[in-house]
C-alpha cells in the first residue's frame, strides 16, 4: 500500500506519522470527561491561553509548515484506518460510513471498518449487524465475521455471530460467501441471495431458504423486537439474555425444551416472564444482583 | 506490511511516550539557539530504526542514549572542547528517574488543555469524531460540509494534537532535572570555545 511504502522510504515520516496515530488513540481518552464542542471564549480565559500555546505555535507552526508535517496529515487521512464502531448491552445503533453505507448495530456488537480505495473492508468483531451496502463496483465490499468472508455488491444482509457458526440472512441483492481455502473471486463461490441465508463454520457453506416469516423473525431486532415462532425456552432466553447484563437462567434442565411464541421488547423481558408463568407451570425467581432463574412449578 | 505496523506500534508505545523529556532536558543541556529540535527528531528517527525493537523496552533511557551519542557526535564535528559539557553529557546516559508514568487523569487533563487550544472548526469536528463517534459523513452532514473538508478539519486537529502532546514534559522529569538547570550559565559559556 502507498501509505506503507510513504512510511517506510523514511524514518522521519514514520515518527510523524506515529505521532499522529498516538495522537489519535489517546485522544479516546476525552470521553471519559468530553469538552464542550465550541471552546469557551471569554477574553480572559482567551489570554490565559495565549501564554500556554505561544511556545506551542512557534515550535509546532515551525514543524506544520514542513513538508513532513502537511504529507503526514495527508498520508494519516488515507490510511484507511480501521474506525470501530461498538454498542453495549442492551445498546442498539445505527452508523451512516462516508462511502454512504449503513451498517446497523445490534445489542453488545463491534464492526471494524476501513474503506480503502481499492476495497471496503468490514469486520463484524462481535455480536450483529445488518449491512446495507451503497452501490461501488470498483469497490467490492468485504464482510469478514468471525470465519466466514463474504462480498456483497449493493445489497442488503444481516450477520450474526453465534456461539459455533455465523449466520448469514440476505435480504436484498446477492452475498458471495468463501469456501475453505478458496478466495472470494472463486468461480464456484456460493452465492446467497436475496430471501436466503446460510450457516457458516470454517469455510463449511450451507445455504438454506428462508420463509417470508424467518426472515422478517432474523430482523425483527431492527425494530427493538424478539419474534418467538416455536423456539426452545432454551432459545428464547438465550435472545433476552444478548440484551440483558444479568441473564435469566434455567434452574430446571426440563424446561428447556418447552415451545414458545410471541412478540416482545428486547427490553421487555419482564412481560415474557408474566406470559410465560400464566402459560405453563414455569416460576421465575429474582436473585438479588438482578438474574432471573427460571424453575418448574410445583 | 506487518512489519511496519509492529514497528510502529512499539514505537508508539516504548519510544513517543518520552518525547516531551527527552525535549525539556536537551533544553537544559544545549546552549540557547541550539537546534533542540532538529536534534530530538534525529533521535526519534534512529530509535525508528532500532535493530530489534523487542529489546528495547526502556524507552526513556534508550532514547537519550542515542540524543547522547548524537550530541558527542556534534560537538566532535564542531571541535568543541568544553569539559563541563561532555560531563553533562553523563546526565543523558545515566537516567535513573522512572520511565514515565503517566496517569489516566493527568493525561485526560492534558488532552482537555489541548482541545482548548484548537481553532473552533477543527475543534467540532475532532469532538463529534472521537468523543460522540459521529461518521465522517454524519458530522459532514451536521456541520453542512463536504466529506474532504471535514477529513482536513479533523487531520489537522489530530496534527495539533500530536504536536502538542510531543512538546509536553512530564512533572516528575521537570523536578529530577531541576537542579542541572541551575548550571546551564556555566556550561553555556563553556560550550562556545572552539578550537
Amino acid at each position: 500500500m502507498a501509505i506503507h511504502d510513504w512510511i517506510a522510504a523514511d524514518a522521519r515520516h514514520a515518527v510523524a506519522y506515529a505521532r499522529m496515530e498516538a495522537a489519535w488513540e489517546a485522544s479516546a481518552r476525552l470521553r471519559a470527561d468530553p469538552p464542550p464542542l465550541e471552546a469557551k471564549s471569554s477574553a480572559a480565559e482567551a489570554s490565559a491561553r495565549t501564554s500556554a500555546i505561544s511556545r506551542r505555535q512557534a515550535v509546532g507552526g515551525l514543524m506544520a509548515a514542513s513538508a513532513v508535517g502537511v504529507a503526514t496529515a495527508a498520508a494519516w487521512r488515507y490510511a484507511g484506518r480501521p474506525q470501530l464502531y461498538s454498542t453495549r448491552v442492551g445498546e442498539r445503533r445505527s452508523v451512516l460510513l462516508a462511502d454512504g453505507s449503513r451498517v446497523e448495530l445490534n445489542t453488545a456488537s463491534a464492526v471494524e471498518v476501513a474503506l480503502g480505495r481499492r476495497e471496503r473492508r468490514v469486520r463484524l468483531v462481535r455480536g450483529e449487524a445488518l449491512f446495507q451496502v451503497a452501490h461501488d463496483k470498483a469497490r467490492p465490499f468485504l464482510v469478514d465475521a468471525g470465519t466466514a468472508r463474504l462480498r456483497a455488491v449493493g445489497t442488503a444482509f444481516n450477520v450474526r455471530i453465534r456461539e459455533n457458526v455465523v449466520e448469514l440472512t440476505v435480504t436484498e441483492g446477492i452475498v458471495a460467501v468463501a469456501r475453505r481455502g478458496e478466495s472470494l473471486a472463486a468461480p464456484r463461490a456460493p452465492h446467497i441471495l436475496a430471501g436466503a441465508g446460510a450457516v457458516i463454520r470454517s469455510g463449511a457453506v450451507a445455504p438454506m431458504v428462508l420463509a417470508s416469516q424467518e426472515l422478517q423473525q432474523r430482523t425483527a431486532w431492527r425494530d427493538g423486537v424478539i419474534e418467538l415462532d416455536g423456539e426452545t425456552l432454551a432459545q428464547a432466553v438465550d435472545e433476552f439474555n444478548r440484551y440483558r447484563a444479568q441473564p435469566i437462567v434455567l434452574g430446571d434442565e426440563r424446561l428447556a425444551n418447552i415451545r414458545v411464541g410471541g412478540r416482545f421488547e428486547v427490553g421487555e423481558a419482564d412481560k415474557f416472564l408474566l406470559a410465560l408463568g400464566s402459560s405453563f407451570a414455569v416460576e421465575s425467581i429474582r436473585a438479588a444482583d438482578g438474574s432471573v432463574m427460571l424453575v418448574a412449578r410445583p | 506490511m506487518d512489519d511496519v505496523a509492529a514497528r510502529l506500534a512499539w514505537f508508539k508505545a516504548v519510544i513517543l511516550p518520552h518525547e516531551g523529556a527527552l525535549k525539556a532536558r536537551l533544553r537544559r543541556l544545549t546552549p540557547p539557539g541550539f537546534d533542540v529540535d532538529n536534534l530530538a527528531a534525529e533521535t526519534l528517527a534512529r530509535a525508528y530504526g532500532a535493530h530489534e525493537i523487542e529489546r528495547v523496552t526502556a524507552g526513556r533511557s534508550y532514547l537519550f542514549a542515542i540524543a547522547r551519542n548524537l550530541l558527542i557526535d556534534t560537538a566532535r564535528r564542531d571541535a568543541i572542547v568544553s569539559l563541563d559539557f561532555v560531563a553533562d553529557l553523563d546526565l543523558l546516559r545515566a537516567d535513573h528517574s522512572t520511565e514515565a508514568a503517566i496517569t489516566a487523569r493527568s493525561e485526560l487533563r492534558r488532552l482537555q488543555a489541548i482541545v482548548d487550544t484548537l481553532p473552533p472548526q477543527s475543534r467540532r469536528v475532532f469532538l463529534l469524531r472521537r468523543v460522540q463517534e459521529f461518521s465522517l459523513a454524519e458530522i459532514a452532514e451536521e456541520m453542512s460540509l463536504s466529506v474532504s473538508t471535514v477529513e482536513k478539519h479533523l487531520a489537522k486537529a489530530v496534527l495539533l494534537v500530536a504536536k502538542a502532546l510531543a512538546e509536553h514534559e512530564d512533572i516528575e522529569v521537570e523536578r529530577s532535572t531541576g537542579r542541572f538547570g541551575r548550571q546551564a550559565g556555566d556550561r553555556r559559556s563553556g560550550l562556545g570555545v572552539r578550537r
